[in-house]
């Protein structure tokens, strides 16, 4: 199954921009739910999107520098079921 | 009387990098389970941080002519440009469970700054934020600055408070990024001498209260392995 790798809300959002920063994998990796999976970066703040499932990263979305926004599918885990 | 603590490190004068070892150790202890939120007050020796919307060109001097001065600089993972530690400025770590407080990153940062603002009306010192920014204000110049990370919903790195008249670090950096930003201190503002104790009680009190929380003296089992208390 492939979850689905979301940015979370981080609160109001509409005013702040959020932008990528870095990934913590490539895509082939295996990761942990709950890993810092990515960076994000608003202006204060410097945010690591966790990992929502295990299992290796398929497909990485969101490029570095690229703005982002709240819901945005940022990437894609291949789960073991 | 809240049920909710946070449990309070007050380890006085540390460096940068052990300060910022300290924080990544609660962070990890949080990760494996332990449910305490934690505050780290500390007085940084003179340093520059560089975060990670840091631009190179706000540093005034080359890396050397600041290691000259005694003055080291770490690139790190927190948000926001460069700023300056020093002697006479109260830096606070929060190490706390956003998801488990109830906060959003924004909100968070919301936090601190009335906490910051509320610790610095015991000195007289009226306060203020700023539309679309992030930090404290006075009429004589910025007091505090903020800057955190978050790894699982966990805080760290976080907010800056100059006390002291003084502080002469600010001149090595463009602070913020921010070209016309005048900085002061709580003692600029109110005229008379502050103590730093009552500095770090205060906003210990404040932070605590803005949390909903008690504020606790943290014990000593899993934090201090090279320096008991």
């Amino acid at each position: 199954m492939k979850v689905e790798v979301k940015l979370p809300a981080l609160g109001d959002s509409d005013t702040t921009e959020v932008t990528v920063s870095f990934w913590y994998f490539d895509t082939g990796e295996k990761v942990s739910e709950g890993d810092d999976l990515l960076e994000v970066l608003t202006d204060k703040a410097a945010f690591n999107v966790p990992a929502p499932a295990s299992g290796k990263l398929v497909e990485t979305s969101a490029d570095e520098g690229q703005a982002v926004k709240v819901g945005d599918i940022l990437g894609r885990i291949e789960t073991e079921q | 009387m809240t049920e909710k603590k946070i449990h309070v490190l007050d380890v006085g004068r540390m460096p940068y990098a052990e300060a910022l070892d300290l924080q990544k150790r609660l962070v990890a202890a949080k990760k494996s389970g332990d449910e305490r939120d934690f505050l780290i007050l500390v007085e940084h020796p003179g340093v520059v941080t560089v975060g990670r919307r840091g631009n190179e060109s706000h540093i005034r001097l080359p890396r050397e002519a600041l290691a000259a001065r005694g003055v080291e600089v770490y690139d790190i993972e927190r948000g926001g440009d460069v700023t300056y530690h020093g002697p006479g400025q109260v830096v606070g770590y929060p190490i706390i469970d956003l998801k488990h407080a109830g906060l959003d990153v924004h909100s968070y940062l919301r936090l601190i700054e009335t906490a910051v603002i509320e610790a610095l009306r015991a000195f007289h010192v009226e306060s203020y934020t700023r539309e679309g920014l992030t930090g404290v204000w006075t009429r004589l110049g910025k007091v505090a600055a903020i800057g955190i990370a978050v790894s699982r919903w966990i805080t760290y790195h976080g907010f800056a408070v100059n006390v002291l008249r003084g502080i002469t670090g600010f001149d090595l950096i463009v602070p913020c990024g921010l070209t016309t930003e005048r900085v002061t201190s709580i003692e600029d503002v109110c005229g008379s001498p502050v103590e730093m104790k009552d500095a770090r009680r205060e906003l210990t009190a404040a932070f605590a209260r803005a949390l909903g929380a008690e504020a606790v003296a943290a014990q000593g089992d899993l934090i201090w392995k090279e320096a008991p208390l």
